[in-house]
């Protein structure tokens, strides 16, 4: 159950991330497991997914150390699609307490 | 595992994928590796962390050839996209010969049908081109009729026997009331037997010996113009009607294999750990 939601979720976090910066495949490892379980391994797959749906491209730049780095931006379309998510979401979890609420004062009514 | 070793593996199992594709990707874990390191990570950490470069490889091309596929829909790119699919776990490979073979089917299937329909066609074309322009010139049960006609002109007389020491027989038979004209071969091991309708263009053989009997009815059926008329019609219905059906099956085919492979990289993405 957890690890459907958090799938689902990945993409937002990630959307919302970029919303706040452009960045770069580590550092986003590093913001996500900073409040959140992510595996290393699924961060590029991961942004693949979401380059091929085009919410979001990619620019090299120079670094102050080494080669040039990748770093990724989000696309209007991508930030059309956070808006939208995070709408969803909001209400999704809504929904989800006012059930998990009902649930409890039912329960609570019962043991009296 | 080392960065180098982890690349190695990586760039072996990204082999069939497009140079260009696959330097992109060795880059992209090249520059987490640099990451990792100047934070302060051993390089076997970081690759633990990426988890294992085959199975990685095994679902970027699998996404690879769903995108392809997409943007392309040809049929090396569909035994590319199911190989890929095969190839990400036992159960995938197992499937996909039995799907292969389905494929193959198919497009037999589309063939044969392609191949009636273009017939039909060509017989309406050729029964329309000879209407319209007389060209080609079509003989209508010519050869059959010549043959009949001499019989027939020729009056009761005509019916010949012909009997052999053993019981065999050949007969030629007129029967000038119906226009029934025949020719029967009678031996004890069986009988040929070739019949002319009330109808000139309609014929009958029939081969009988003890065991079976071959009828055919409407020889020279094909030489009237009606005949081929309904010929090429029925021909064209078929074809049309098989290749209609390949179709739909082909779309239906394609739907369900692209989402069976988006399912599978799904189950891939769970089982590699989202919770890491």
């Amino acid at each position: 159950m957890k690890t459907q939601l958090k799938k689902g979720a990945l993409d937002m976090c990630v959307l919302a991330a970029l919303a706040a910066g452009d960045s770069y495949a580590y550092e986003l490892v590093g913001m996500l497991s900073r409040t959140m379980e992510i595996s290393e391994g699924t961060m590029y797959p991961l942004m693949r997914r979401l380059q091929a749906e085009a919410w979001v491209t990619t620019y090299l730049m120079e670094s102050a150390s080494g080669p040039s780095r990748k770093y990724y931006t989000l696309t209007a379309e991508g930030r059309l699609q956070l808006t939208l998510m995070q709408q969803e979401w909001g209400e999704f979890v809504n929904e989800v307490n006012a059930v998990l609420g009902l649930v409890a004062g039912v329960c609570k009514g019962e043991g009296s | 595992m080392s960065e180098q070793e982890f690349i190695r593996q990586l760039q072996e199992a990204l082999s069939r994928i497009p140079e260009r594709e696959r330097r992109e990707i060795v880059d992209d874990y090249r520059e987490y590796f640099r990451d990792g390191l100047a934070a302060g990570r051993s390089e076997s950490d970081i690759a633990t962390g990426l988890g294992d470069p085959s199975q990685l490889a095994r679902e970027l091309m699998a996404r690879h050839h769903i995108e392809r596929w997409e943007s392309r829909k040809s049929f090396g790119n569909l035994f590319a996209l199911v190989g890929a699919i095969a190839g990400l776990g036992f159960l995938n490979f197992l499937l996909a010969i039995p799907f292969l073979f389905y494929l193959w089917l198919l497009t037999m299937a589309a063939l044969a049908s392609s191949g009636i329909l273009i017939g039909g066609l060509v017989v309406c074309g050729a029964l329309l081109s000879h209407a319209l322009f007389g060209w080609p010139v079509l003989h209508e049960g010519h050869h059959g009729r010549v043959v009949w006609s001499a019989l027939s002109q020729s009056g009761a007389s005509s019916n010949i026997h012909i009997l052999g020491e053993n019981g065999e027989k050949v007969e030629v038979l007129r029967d000038a009331s119906s226009g029934r004209a025949s020719i029967h071969i009678l031996s004890r091991d069986g009988s040929v037997s070739l019949e002319r309708g009330a109808s000139d263009a309609v014929g009958r053989l029939q081969i009988e010996d003890p065991q079976s009997r071959v009828d055919i009815d409407g020889l020279g059926w094909f030489a009237s113009y009606r005949g081929m008329l309904v010929t090429g019609i029925v021909l064209m219905l078929l074809g049309g009607g098989g290749l209609l059906l390949c179709y739909f099956l082909v779309r239906l085919t394609w739907r369900g294999l692209l989402s069976y492979g988006r399912y599978q990289l799904a189950v891939l993405g769970r089982a590699r750990g989202m919770d890491g």
